[in-house]
């Protein structure tokens, strides 16, 4: 049965709304829940005052609310293995969370339960000789990255959050970032996880090898499950050895046509960019109207960078600012010391808070469509910003398809949600139509739970819920494990 | 619900709740990002409060206070709010609610009977005389105002300051000084504020002084920015005393100093630099003086890693607080071996940290560098 969990449920009910904490099958009260928590874990690990619930009850989406019964702040994996060993037999929802960054509602405790908040688990362990490095599940993406910088590597998936978001978090999102275009998401580089199931049995699943051969896929089950099958503890990821050289381009066009055919040309000549992102007209006035970075008027913009060892960065830079002129880029710049690629940058980084900065509710969609198809994305997704008469920000990973149209909106005006409630739809269905899918990176959680439906009735694919259904009753058979998400 | 809080519903409603404020939140990583203990948490609590959700209780007002007011968190914030600004008002708004800490009330004691916070007796605030050798001369048209937390916890660093002011003009010290009020305006208590910082400004008119030069920017504050929102006037001039010192270096008042041999870094207080703005004044005194070399913390500036010695979180959680200081030092380059500052707290915390690291550092006020210097100019 498919629920309706749309991102602007709250709005249409005129307020913001936290949905009731219907408790299955407990038969404890609130008050003894959080004293038998205490019993089994010490009283420094459970939260169950009011004021605590209450704020591990949002995330950031601004549109789901719910509220746990406790929250517990494990500090390792058998602090876990106790929580879920008392959850299962109290049919307790479990809701697991690390920064809480999530973008679709996917760690909103939206049937109570307990919260399992990861972020005091956050040791990191780099291990160059074998290129890999284990962390447990609360280190953030960036504390990993950094720690492996210090040994001249780094952790490529880079999620625009990843100063707050949270391994166990980013692998149980199959996170990407501004790097997707090179290095693909958490997936492509997670070798082996520890997850704690439902009843408390702790597994690892996956090798902490570069290659091996053994079960069916399981790891792969849990990347991307969003904290439906069970609790990732702690996971071995590959490294990669930091780029020698690094040069950045930032080119502007008249038309999105050339834009596309520029970003199209970068991936057809082999020049493998590091990053290759996208800025769409009212992104660049808006970015350039909040920080004042003197930037022309626009149709688009590319942002490139393309690493290599020093001989040859210069050559390959250049090849790159060519292609852009080429193209039909009329202003194209380029960057090779630090202090002039941070400038060059900020346009691209800037450009969610500069949205964020203006409007008091953004809803950022995540659509990705096959590379040819982007020029074609950014006229239709014009067309939906003039039929509703709404402000739509599109900025993206173009080296992957990858867009993210922001949804600007006052939610004290109805007609304005409204209208953005049919904008979000219809932008999913172009995404759909063009051949692509309605998230990327951002996963499904609640918001985009009709949307994925919508997706696999296009693909004709329905029964692939039902195989999900199938999994999820294997591995977690009284549903306990972060209830509502995928619409399970 | 308080029209103090009120006033600020649409930036509750406005906060994306990215999160992005928690990573650089000093009491949010003490905690380990315990939610209500990170700026994102304290954004939700109000606006529960706001919305009626949640009540005014004494849990929500010590997750309030469980902050430095370092403003780190408004740098950051992708939507630009100003969560410092909210946050001691929200103190305000729960004061004025009558919810009562038991933290706060001791501060508010220890200020109302002995004039200070420490709880020290009044008549022992010139012991730090005792650190140098300079007279106590207690007439002149500038006053130095020392501030309690260099009077009482900081001895050496007072006598140096004092003897470097000597040094360099008619200095006096404020016979009668007592604590500026700024402890009450941290804890939200804006009648107690009024009323201190009122005593301290009469005080200082009494005795006659046209300028008063202090090291300690919450005085700095309290007399300048807090008197002005309180609409306080006051008879002088007041000069935080680094940006008093490059005044007096622009104006060719200073002797060559030159000081072989010492490395240090700067650590910007967040009262000074986040709060006040002044972030080059005390590198340029610093950089003054021939022979020394000035590097640069891991986060300076605007950018500058709270010490944890601020928003009276030390006397809400003082393990806590000097955690936050030995992390702190964690920013340090290599091979410095001074740590210079410009705020008597900072100057304290620092110091505790640098102890129970167990590092060879020295923890050194802005004035001492040139303390030192003339010092040395005169042997």
């Amino acid at each position: 049965m498919w629920r309706r969990f749309s991102a602007f449920i709250l709005f249409r009910k005129g307020k913001i709304h936290c949905f009731s904490a219907f408790k299955p099958g407990l038969n404890l009260d609130q008050h003894e829940l959080a004293s038998k928590l205490v019993e089994l874990l010490g009283e420094d690990k459970v939260l169950a005052q009011e004021e605590d619930l209450y704020v591990y009850g949002f995330d950031a989406t601004q549109t789901f609310r719910g509220k746990p019964w406790a929250v517990i702040r494990p500090t390792c994996t058998e602090d876990v293995v106790k929580v879920l060993a008392f959850a299962d037999q109290h049919v307790i929802p479990v809701v697991p969370r690390g920064g809480g960054s999530s973008l679709t509602g996917a760690v909103v405790p939206i049937r109570g339960g307990i919260v399992l908040d990861m972020t005091a688990m956050r040791s990191i362990r780099v291990d160059v000789e074998n290129g890999v490095v284990e962390a447990e599940a609360g280190a953030t993406i960036d504390q990993i990255d950094k720690e492996c910088r210090k040994y001249g590597f780094f952790f490529p998936p880079d999620p625009a959050s990843s100063e707050v978001a949270t391994l166990g978090g980013a692998l149980a999102g199959n996170s990407g970032g501004m790097r997707g275009a090179r290095y693909g998401t958490m997936r492509n580089w997670v070798l082996a996880i520890e997850v704690v199931l439902p009843g408390g049995k702790a597994l690892w699943l996956g090798s902490p090898t570069y290659k091996w051969r053994g079960t069916y896929d399981l790891m792969g089950l849990f990347v991307g499950s969003e904290g439906t099958l069970g609790v990732i503890t702690r996971a071995v990821l590959k490294i990669a050895p930091l780029p020698e050289r690094i040069a950045r381009i930032l080119a502007l066009f008249n038309d999105v046509e050339a834009a596309a055919k520029a970003i199209y040309e970068v991936r057809r000549r082999g020049l493998n960019p590091l990053i290759l992102e996208f800025l769409d007209r009212d992104s660049i006035l808006m970015v350039d109207e909040t920080y004042k970075l003197g930037l022309p008027k626009a149709e688009a913009a590319v942002l490139v960078d393309v690493d290599g060892p020093s001989e040859a960065i210069d050559r390959l830079a250049r090849q790159v600012v060519e292609l852009m002129k080429e193209a039909g880029a009329f202003k194209v710049d380029l960057a090779t010391d630090q202090e002039a690629m941070d400038k060059l940058y900020t346009a691209r980084r800037e450009a969610y808070s500069s949205v964020t900065r203006k409007y008091p509710v953004v809803i950022i969609e995540d659509i990705v469509v096959p590379l040819s198809k982007l020029a074609d994305a950014v006229r239709m997704l014009e067309e939906v910003k003039k039929k509703y008469g709404l402000t739509i920000i599109t900025f993206g990973h173009a080296g992957d398809g990858n867009l993210h149209p922001n949804i600007c909106i006052d939610p004290s005006n109805k007609e304005e949600v409204d209208k953005a409630e049919k904008a979000f739809y219809e932008i999913a269905k172009i995404a759909l139509k063009l051949g692509g899918a309605v998230s990327a990176e951002h996963g499904i959680g609640l918001q985009k739970v009709e949307l994925l439906k919508m997706e696999l009735e296009h693909r004709k694919s329905l029964e692939a819920m039902e195989y999900m259904k199938a999994i999820k009753r294997i591995f977690d058979p009284k549903g306990i494990m972060n209830p509502g998400k995928f619409g399970l | 619900m308080s029209e103090i809080l009120q006033a600020w519903r649409k930036d509750l409603e406005f906060c994306k709740r990215c999160g992005l404020c928690m990573p650089i939140c000093p009491t949010g990583i003490a905690n380990d990002w315990y939610q209500s203990k990170t700026p994102r948490g304290r954004m939700l609590l109000l606006y529960g409060l706001v919305n009626s959700e949640l009540k005014p209780t004494k849990t929500l007002a010590e997750r309030l206070h469980t902050c430095t007011l370092c403003g780190y968190c408004a740098v950051k914030c992708p939507s630009g709010l100003k969560l410092d600004e909210i946050f001691i008002d929200a103190r305000r708004a729960l004061h004025s609610m009558g919810i009562k800490l038991p933290h706060l009330e001791e501060v508010s004691r220890r200020i109302k009977e002995s004039g200070n916070p420490y709880d020290m007796p009044a008549e022992e605030r010139f012991m730090w005389l005792d650190y140098g050798d300079e007279k106590p001369v207690f007439e002149g048209k500038a006053g130095l105002w020392v501030g309690c937390t260099l009077s009482y916890r900081r001895p050496e660093t007072a006598a140096n300051v004092y003897s470097l002011l000597r040094k360099l003009m008619n200095v006096a010290l404020v016979k009668e000084e007592t604590c500026c009020g700024a402890p009450f305006y941290l804890a939200g208590d804006l009648n107690g504020l009024e009323e201190q910082l009122l005593k301290a400004i009469k005080v200082v008119e009494r005795l006659g002084y046209e300028l008063l030069i202090t090291p300690c920017p919450s005085c700095a504050r309290a007399f300048t920015e807090y008197a002005e929102k309180l609409g306080l006037d006051r008879g002088f001039d007041v000069e935080y005393l680094p940006v008093f010192l490059y005044k007096l270096l622009n104006e060719g008042k200073v002797p060559e100093l030159s000081l072989n041999g010492l490395k240090v870094a700067y650590h910007d207080p967040c009262e000074a630099g986040r709060h006040m703005n002044i972030f080059d004044e005390p590198r340029a005194v610093i950089k003054a003086v021939k022979g020394i070399e000035l590097l640069e913390m891991n986060g300076n500036r605007l950018f500058s890693n709270c010490c944890g010695g601020g928003g009276l979180y030390i006397a809400l959680d003082s393990a806590k607080a000097v955690a936050i200081a030995e992390r702190r030092l964690k920013d340090l380059p290599r091979d410095v071996n001074a740590l210079v500052t410009a705020c008597p707290s900072c100057e304290v915390n620092l110091s505790i940290a640098v102890a129970n690291v167990g590092i060879e550092l020295e923890v050194l006020d802005v004035a001492e560098v040139w303390h030192r210097a003339l010092s040395r100019l005169k042997s």
